[in-house]
């Protein structure tokens, strides 16, 4: 079966089961007749919490998670600018420091056909595109091994053909990329194991790194030496070398497993961020939650990109969510909401950043975010 | 029914210059005065200066390269007043100045539905996109096999997919030559498909866009752009088209020669006098404001120059089946040698045009600086004092590199209004904007006449949009979503299926979701 971006398909197992699950949540809690209702009441509730908080003192601050639609986005940034309130999408990797890293060295990133069209040389660094993106395994792998070498800094598992050559996996990271700066200036300082690798990356001219979510959880400095390595190649070999970054599943909403299976991404691609981010980083959620200077939270979609102590703060202010999971914020008043791609359509960004346009594959009659959020917004008086 | 009473009309398409008159309209056009008039509302326009609604031809307002660079500009550099604003505050600032038409300057295709998104959040005002294309899989492969109507289909097919107005050329081949690792230099230079030279391609792409009798023809933006010396490549460019219709874009950028002392001179006469013989082309001028501005350009190898000179930090995207985007923040100061000849060079190529209905007032917007300047460059165009005393406050090299300082030209608000109405509207191919004859769209904007020509231009006394007060006093008094603008060019069915099968091939996204496509109302432009 060949899934293609925005075609309804007939849905893998575990989409089925998110489908299922979303469909269960509906009929189990907020049946299409009764949750509109609900929805009504709280949308009313909404309303007044936040004509309240414009007498109260502290800066209101609007939430946009990463995987709700444009228009769902472009919503959210009216209401802030309703109520004056701070925007903060920067939380998420995609969406934080890591645009920010790469302009900041000079690098490029590129779109998923240029791993297929032009590269010569793919280094892997803590992802495996067989396991956890199989759609676009076809993109990394040569048709003609001679014409593109993929290298790897995870070792592959018996009876796969993955890299062609696999770095040193027992190593520190960073002193494999120190080896390999170092290789880079003298070929003849660098461990013997490294010289066919050496060699490679001395032969390419359209390289690009791809690397994955765990090296950002071990913290920025290996992700800089990473991107480092990839500035010395461009600017040393004068080759056009890019680099992509593949998030895992996000796994934290169902509705992502249907939307995975609408979209032809069977094991899942997490959708990239609008790039929606109006305020200064000194105002950032993280930041005003812990300095307790914000009254009130609007959290457009589901907040689970939030590191664990800002969801803490979170649990302690005044918040109303629009669309995602219930519950996944205590406390909050939350405002179901149609999915683009789910149960509405709409435009969401594949994790490169191309736009994609969805349709639904299932009526649940709810509104989408963007309805809801304009809704708040006809609600405040001028 | 409604009448704008007693105004000093100026319309330069129906050579009207301040004569005092009313305006009526009905249903958001503008109509004969009525002989039986019933249900008026009166306006009291005595005094007012009247002028259609101004159209902006090329600025950088909506999709993912504007996002870019926000980002960029907020998460790596202190944000900046009046830079890189969200879409619907761009819309806003233009219209509060009464401006009612925009044009997106660079949509590309495979990012298209960014942009369409952005419109839709634009209050008022009608947008338009002039899609990428010289760099596209479709358009490459039917330039490559010299079929000069696959190479129109491909056109019209791509304008199809992306809701877009018009074709954009960028440095056209350098996308797919930059990632390549080779340069464009000259347009002499045989880096486009099938051996083509950026001249030949130049000239197929317009021939095609010609006859499809598109409403606006290539919107070119040439090679080489921000050299010394660069002035010899956009004249080239221009000798490239042959003849044929085509809009050159900020071409101050290009108005450079070498210098024997300094980093280099004004070319502004030069290429008067070039562009006053060829009457087939209209041009934006991209006028620098000192400040801090955002570079957005579809020209890899322009990014990659100018980052290098610059060091500064630079987001780029390379998007498969096309060129890509790149994106870096600079500041042009008043005591930088380049910058002062960069800023003195628009304004004397503009004061030196043969024609200001052919050129037309841009600041590129961001890469020139804010277009909320505009009143301010307004005022040194129409105010030969003004212009001297700003000189003054420059670097030297803007008196002594340029020939700003010996000229007397003031232009007119005849001349004014046509650059920025009449002008624009005729290149567009927009019959009914642009112009207060009876049919066109009511599209108006009044100002109260002072002497603060600068203070004039910022805050009109009313504006209208279809027949609706829109902005009173610089206050914005509607938010409804304006229209998307759109061409239809004919199509065969037959050859789409050469297109979807190519792109499969070459891309990662699926036809049938490629491009994008207006989210609201559209109005459809005919072609010729």
């Amino acid at each position: 079966m060949v899934l293609e971006d925005g075609q309804p398909a007939a849905l893998q197992p575990k989409c089925a089961a998110g489908l299922a699950g979303y469909q269960g949540y509906f009929q189990t809690r907020l049946t299409q007749k009764n949750g509109l209702k609900l929805l009504d009441s709280r949308l009313h509730q909404a309303r007044r919490i936040l004509a309240e908080s414009g007498s109260s003192i502290g800066l209101p601050l609007v939430l946009i998670a990463d995987d709700i639609s444009l228009a769902d986005q472009l919503a959210a940034v009216r209401l802030a600018k309703k109520i004056n309130a701070c925007t903060d999408t920067s939380a998420g990797l995609h969406a934080g420091w890591l645009p920010g890293v790469i302009a900041t060295l000079g690098l490029h990133t590129c779109t998923l056909g240029d791993l297929r069209q032009r590269t010569d040389c793919v280094l892997l660094w803590d992802v495996d595109p067989q396991t956890s993106h199989p759609r676009f395994n076809s993109r990394f792998l040569p048709t003609d091994p001679s014409t593109r070498l993929i290298l790897s800094n995870t070792p592959c598992p018996p009876g796969r053909k993955r890299a062609a050559l696999t770095l040193p996996s027992n190593a520190d990271p960073f002193e494999t990329l120190a080896l390999l700066s170092l290789g880079l200036d003298d070929a003849s300082r660098a461990p013997r194991a490294f010289v066919p690798i050496l060699s490679a990356l001395h032969q390419s001219r359209f390289g690009v790194l791809v690397f994955g979510e765990s090296v950002s959880r071990l913290g920025s400095p290996l992700l800089s030496a990473l991107l480092q390595l990839t500035k010395r190649l461009r600017e040393k070999q004068a080759a056009r070398w890019s680099v992509i970054y593949l998030a895992p599943d996000g796994g934290s909403l169902f509705s992502g497993d249907v939307l995975a299976s609408n979209c032809g991404y069977p094991a899942a691609v997490r959708f990239s961020p609008a790039g929606m981010e109006y305020s200064p980083p000194d105002f950032a959620a993280s930041a005003l939650l812990e300095r307790h200077e914000t009254s009130l939270v609007i959290c457009a979609g589901s907040p689970g990109w939030l590191p664990v102590i800002t969801r803490k703060h979170l649990a302690k202010t005044a918040c109303i969510q629009v669309g995602g999971l219930a519950r996944s914020i205590p406390n909050s008043l939350h405002l179901p909401a149609a999915l683009p791609g789910v149960d509405g359509s709409g435009v969401r960004l594949r994790l490169d950043g191309v736009p994609i346009p969805v349709q639904p594959i299932h009526a649940s009659g709810l509104p989408s975010i963007a309805e809801l959020l304009d809704n708040l917004v006809e609600g405040i008086l001028p | 029914m409604i009448v704008l009473r007693g105004g000093l009309v100026h319309d330069p398409a129906s050579g009207l210059n301040g004569t005092k008159g009313d305006i009526w309209f009905q249903d958001g056009r503008i109509i004969p005065p009525p002989e039986k008039p019933e249900e008026i509302t009166e306006i009291n326009a005595q005094g007012l200066i009247i002028a259609p609604g101004a159209i902006e031809i090329h600025s950088h307002i909506a999709g993912v390269q504007a996002a870019l660079s926000a980002r960029l500009r907020s998460q790596v550099f202190s944000p900046q007043p009046g830079l890189m604003l969200p879409p619907d505050e761009i819309a806003s600032a233009y219209l509060s100045m009464g401006y009612t038409t925009l044009f997106e300057a660079a949509m590309p295709p495979l990012l298209a539905a960014r942009a369409h998104a952005d419109f839709h959040s634009m209050p008022v005002v009608d947008c338009g996109a002039f899609t990428l294309v010289s760099d596209q899989a479709c358009i490459r492969a039917a330039l490559a096999h010299r079929d000069n109507q696959e190479l129109q289909q491909a056109l019209a097919w791509l304008l199809y997919k992306t809701g877009g107005f018009a074709p954009k050329l960028v440095n056209p081949g350098i996308g797919t030559a930059w990632k390549s690792g080779l340069t464009i230099e000259t347009v002499c230079d045989p880096t486009g498909p099938g051996g083509l030279t950026q001249a030949e391609t130049i000239h197929r792409l317009a021939t095609a866009a010609h006859a499809l009798g598109l409403p606006h023809p290539v919107h070119l933006h040439a090679g080489n752009l921000g050299r010394p010396g660069s002035y010899l490549n956009l004249i080239e460019t221009a000798r490239a088209l042959q003849g044929l219709p085509a809009h050159l874009c900020h071409i101050q950028f290009y108005t450079y020669a070498r210098a024997e002392t300094g980093p280099m001179r004004s070319a502004a006469g030069e290429v008067a006098d070039a562009f006053a013989a060829l009457p087939n082309l209209t041009c934006d001028l991209g006028q620098v404001i000192f400040g801090p501005a955002m570079v957005i350009t579809a020209d890899l190898q322009a990014v990659s120059w100018l980052q290098h000179s610059g060091k500064s930090a630079h987001a780029a995207l390379l998007l498969e089946g096309e060129g890509g985007l790149g994106a870096f923040p600079l500041e042009y100061r008043s005591q930088d040698p380049v910058n002062a000849v960069q800023w003195a060079v628009g304004l004397e190529l503009i004061l030196r045009f043969p024609d200001p209905a052919r050129l037309f007032l841009t600041t590129d917007y961001p890469n020139g600086g804010p277009f909320s300047a505009y009143p301010m460059i307004l005022e040194l165009l129409m105010d030969r004092s003004a212009r001297r005393q700003a000189l003054q406050r420059v670097h030297p090299a803007a008196s002594t590199l340029t020939g700003l300082a010996s000229l007397d030209r003031e232009l007119t608000l005849s001349e004014v209004f046509a650059m920025t109405t009449s002008g624009p509207a005729a290149a567009l191919g927009l019959a009914d904007r642009g112009h207060l004859r009876p049919g066109a769209r009511a599209d108006i904007r009044c100002y109260r006449p002072q002497e603060n020509l600068q203070a004039m231009f910022t805050t009109p006394a009313m504006v209208f949009k279809d027949g609706e007060m829109v902005v009173r006093e610089g206050n914005i008094l509607s938010s409804h979503a304006g229209r998307t603008l759109l061409v239809e060019p004919a199509r065969e069915p037959a050859m789409e299926k050469t297109f979807t099968a190519m792109l499969k091939n070459e891309t990662t996204v699926h036809p049938d979701t490629y491009g994008g496509q207006p989210v609201g109302e559209t109005e459809v432009i005919p072609c010729r």
